[in-house]
């Protein structure tokens, strides 16, 4: 440890590292429970993922309905049908999950489509806000799923380092300020062992 | 005994039907691969001079479909140059059709809020113009818009802009516009030579776009009182009294109400598609039951003016045929689903 050099072998500095130690300690019990919970929250999301297929799957259904309608009706129709109704309003409020910030999106305000007068487009239109509610829920999902995987890579990370270099850092540190405490107890006892058989001997020659 | 003038103008129209695509120019343009080939088959057609204007990289569905129609516009306006008196009265009046679909083009795009160019609406040469398009696209709302057409064949908008602020659909405005086109045309029928003929035609037009729109709004839950206001006023073959009734009904009731036998066959096959949820089927049927009338009036009256609006609605059948086959194939739809959308 880089820090064992610059620091002075006293009793103070021992029980600072000590309670140092055990607040890093409980540090890494927090991160552990954070990522336990996060992992669980991952995991549920990781569960939801399957939506991604069958949101692609209606959509494809759909676009293969509107290329039938957009053949049907002709392009110009379409396209100016579309410039009646005002697109969709979504709002993305950030959320924290354990301090992780994530997104949540709802929306805000539908398109208007009561100004469709083929009902194979309107019905068209409906299915496509139904799959575009479907693929917000999945970009939702994702970045979730990217935000938390990204903590949890990040958290893993602190705890490994708190594991594997940083406690046993301290304990290294600890272990060899006490080594040098108890030499100097040693070194103490026996001095005061020596000074006391001095006394003792210059006690007794004292007539 | 018809004036010189309508035989003359019969006769130039016979002269004119040939030139439509026949059902096999349908199949060899539905066999094609790309749309170069479409525009290769359609070199030898009356479209020709358009396509030449346009270079093969340019080329695509929504370039050809201006051409359609702008070769739509060309064919009415061919007539009213051959035509006088009533008659050029009343196919300038089966011409706003074209400006009617311009003029809900731009009202959908002021109800959004949205910029639209005269290039996205079907040409329509200056002259035979009712209204000042350029003007009507410069417009920053709805109510100027209105206010500008006060003084047009369209000034009955106005009629319908309070429902129009109710209900906050253009729908409204739409059909008020085409209850305005039909009541007019149907005026200006009246001051023509073989004016039966000519109004059954038009009159199964505008009972099939009634009977469309019952079905068509019941089944997007459109409110009774707005599908009441759409429905066209011109009455041919669905009685007046009938119309409440079909309003109310559910749609799967309208055949058993409908007393005219083709009308109830086609609203119970209608009813068959919309149980399949077969909805550009049933709107297709509609269509088609009109295209096979027009051909079939064609058939029954060659000399007679009924003949030159069904030769407008077979232009307009071409021009939807063709739409749906530059974009089917631009789109890479399948050649049985292009084809059930065709009108043969």
């Amino acid at each position: 440890m880089a820090f064992i050099g610059r620091t002075t072998a006293t009793r103070g500095t021992l029980i600072k590292l000590r309670d140092t130690l055990e607040f890093i300690q409980n540090g890494m019990e927090i991160l552990k429970m954070k990522r336990d919970r996060l992992a669980g929250e991952l995991n549920s999301l990781l569960g939801q993922l399957t939506r991604r297929e069958k949101a692609e799957k209606r959509l494809m259904d759909v676009y293969t309905d509107l290329k039938k309608a957009l053949a049907t009706l002709g392009y110009a129709t379409v396209s100016s049908t579309a410039l009646s109704i005002a697109p969709m309003q979504v709002e993305v409020t950030p959320i924290s999950i354990m301090g992780v910030v994530v997104p949540k999106i709802a929306v805000k305000e539908k398109p208007q489509i009561n100004s469709i007068e083929s009902m194979s487009l309107f019905e068209t239109v409906v299915k496509l806000q139904a799959s575009f509610d479907e693929l917000l829920n999945v970009a939702e999902i994702e970045a979730n799923i990217e935000r938390i995987a990204y903590e949890l890579m990040m958290i893993n990370r602190k705890v490994n380092a708190l594991e594997k270099v940083i406690i046993p850092g301290y304990w290294k540190l600890i272990r060899y300020i006490e080594d040098l405490l108890f030499d100097e107890d040693l070194e103490d006892f026996a001095r005061i062992k020596h000074f006391r058989g001095v006394a003792g001997r210059k006690k007794s020659e004292i007539p | 005994m018809k004036s010189p003038k309508n035989i003359y103008v019969v006769t130039r129209t016979h002269g004119l039907r040939p030139h439509l695509l026949k059902s096999e120019d349908y199949v060899r343009i539905l066999r094609s691969k790309n749309l170069t080939e479409i525009s290769d088959i359609l070199f030898k057609s009356d479209y020709a001079p358009e396509l030449s204007r346009i270079s093969a990289r340019e080329l695509d569905a929504f370039q050809l479909e201006k051409i359609f129609y702008q070769k739509l516009s060309e064919r009415f306006a061919f007539l009213f140059q051959i035509t006088s008196g009533s008659l050029r009265e009343a196919l300038e009046g089966y011409y706003r059709k074209i400006e009617v679909e311009n003029l809900k083009r731009i009202i959908k795009a002021k109800h959004g809020k949205e910029k639209i160019s005269e290039d996205e609406l079907i040409p329509v040469p200056r002259r035979y113009q009712s209204v000042n398009f350029p003007a009507l696209l410069e417009t920053e709302s709805i109510a100027e818009m209105v206010e500008l057409l006060k003084e047009s064949p369209y000034r009955g908008l106005k009629n319908a802009t309070d429902l129009y602020e109710k209900y906050g659909s253009p729908l409204v405005l739409n059909a008020q516009a085409d209850k305005i086109y039909y009541t007019s045309l149907w005026q200006k029928l009246g001051g023509i030579v073989d004016r039966t003929e000519v109004k059954e035609l038009i009159g199964t037009e505008v009972d099939l776009n009634n009977l469309l729109y019952m079905f068509s709004f019941k089944r997007m839950k459109t409110d009774p009182s707005v599908l009441a206001r759409m429905i066209i006023d011109v009455r041919y073959k669905l009685p007046r009294s009938l119309i409440p009734k079909l309003i109310d009904a559910p749609y799967e009731r309208i055949p058993s109400l409908l007393t005219w036998p083709a009308y109830a066959e086609l609203a119970r096959k209608a009813v068959e598609l919309l149980d399949k949820e077969l909805l550009a089927e049933t709107e297709h049927i509609f269509s088609q039951h009109l295209y096979s009338y027009a051909g079939n009036m064609i058939l029954r009256n060659p000399n007679s003016l009924v003949f030159v609006f069904a030769y407008l609605t077979l232009c307009f059948k071409e021009a939807k045929n063709l739409t749906a086959l530059s974009l089917g194939k631009q789109l890479k739809l399948s050649d049985e689903k292009i084809q059930s959308l065709l009108f043969l």
